[in-house]
């Protein structure tokens, strides 16, 4: 069920941490689950890419404005879940001392609704505007011009890239361009 | 997998996780070991039992990354296992990627320009981790080791928190790129068992330059700057 996803614990507590990793693997399949006990390390790595974040309460409170705008992929791990007027927008929640069975049904109602969800917005196809943009990356210019050229702000083209990258699986500008000649959206010169 | 330890045979280890080939292969050691254990075969190749342990954990666990026992050895026997490890890149492991790249593209039936647009994308990021690892071999290293036999006084405990705002790296970036344009995106017709051959490889060489890189960032990088700091303070 997880096979491509990418997961994240954020818990203080180790213990916790194996456990829940150990029911994503078992379980779900999971295949690609980072684990870290310090909240900067998780914020001094790559924060963004994941596709779900399990994180406790307190973490969670700590760092709502990271949290809330991706709420959608939070599973929060709560000692008391009723507790806390912010923890309340957080729709799926663990009771950390649940039992095993109650944690595994929970996951499986959270994976199944938001697989379903991510199969509906899913579509590898680039739109037109997104196309134009990766084109001008491919040609070497860098976001201000891009936003000059195609009169759009600085942060739309930010907003379009970070959305490329999310369809196409593919980061950097060399590997964008070489994608860019494959699909025919720029010509290909390998002799330069 | 599980942690392993001194007294397990080494060809049981290898046995569940052969990745670890090369890994052993840059330490001078090579296949046939019968049932030797860890630690009688770092004794007949002059080896630190402790460090090649480390070294084989970290790389089989993503997850462990002992900081304490790794910054508990000299700098020097750090630097010389990521400048074997460098070498292995050079010699092997590109060689080996570019040899299956090469055979794949002969062998197809019909001419496919994707996969030579992937290969030209290949030459891209051999030559970055070329260049890396020319800077670190004339470069980088040596003024590590200079240091270090210059600085006396002890070095104090680090924390690495404020160590680990790195930038991503291009390297692994790349790497990550290159598996999305086969895995995602290859169109036409290719030798399927080829392609297969290639894209292991590429996925071998990323696992060992993440670890590479966990030790160069969280250990390497952090010991060179409080190197720097002493030198000035002596």
């Amino acid at each position: 069920m997880l096979r491509n996803k990418q997961i994240v614990i954020i818990s203080a507590c180790p213990l916790y941490n194996t456990g829940l990793r150990h029911v994503l693997n078992e379980y779900f399949s999971a295949q690609k689950v980072d684990v870290y006990n310090d909240i900067d390390y998780f914020f001094n790595s790559f924060p963004e890419i994941y596709d779900f974040y399990f994180v406790t309460s307190d973490f969670f409170l700590c760092y709502y404005d990271f949290f809330l705008p991706r709420k959608s992929k939070v599973i929060l791990l709560a000692k008391d879940i009723f507790k806390g007027q912010s923890i309340s927008n957080i729709e799926f929640k663990i009771n950390i001392f649940a039992d095993t069975n109650e944690i595994i049904e929970q996951l499986q109602s959270f994976f199944e609704s938001a697989c379903l969800r991510s199969s509906n917005d899913y579509h590898i196809n680039l739109t037109p505007r997104e196309i134009e943009v990766l084109q001008l990356i491919a040609q070497g210019f860098i976001n201000k011009e891009i936003a000059d050229r195609l009169n759009i702000s600085f942060n739309t083209v930010l907003t379009h890239r970070k959305n490329i990258t999310a369809k196409l699986g593919i980061k950097t500008v060399s590997g964008l361009s070489f994608y860019a000649m494959m699909n025919g959206y720029v010509k290909i010169d390998m002799n330069e | 997998m599980s942690l392993v330890y001194a007294e397990m045979p080494l060809s049981e280890i290898i046995l569940n996780e052969p990745l670890l080939i090369p890994v052993i292969n840059r330490f001078g050691i090579i296949l046939g070991t019968k049932d030797k254990s860890v630690q009688t075969l770092c004794q007949e190749n002059n080896l630190d039992t402790d460090f090649f342990l480390t070294i084989l954990n970290t790389f089989i666990n993503d997850s462990f990354f002992p900081e304490k026992r790794l910054k508990s050895f000299c700098v020097t026997q750090i630097v010389d296992y990521l400048s074997q490890t460098n070498q292995y890149y050079k010699r092997y492991q590109i060689p080996n990627i570019e040899k299956h790249f090469g055979l794949l593209i002969e062998k197809s039936p019909y001419k496919n320009n994707n996969l030579e647009l992937i290969r030209e994308f290949f030459f891209e990021l051999k030559h970055e981790l070329l260049r890396r690892i020319e800077d670190d071999q004339h470069s980088w290293f040596p003024k590590i080791k200079r240091l270090s036999a210059n600085v006396h006084s002890q070095i104090p405990d680090f924390s690495l928190t404020s160590f680990l705002k790195d930038d991503p790296d291009p390297i692994e970036e790349k790497l990550n790129d290159l598996k999305s344009l086969f895995v995602l995106h290859l169109t036409g017709k290719y030798d399927l068992n080829l392609c297969y051959g290639v894209i292991f490889a590429i996925f071998s060489l990323e696992k060992d330059i993440k670890q590479n890189n966990r030790i160069r960032n969280r250990i390497l990088k952090p010991l060179y700057h409080l190197l720097q700091s002493a030198q000035f303070s002596n």
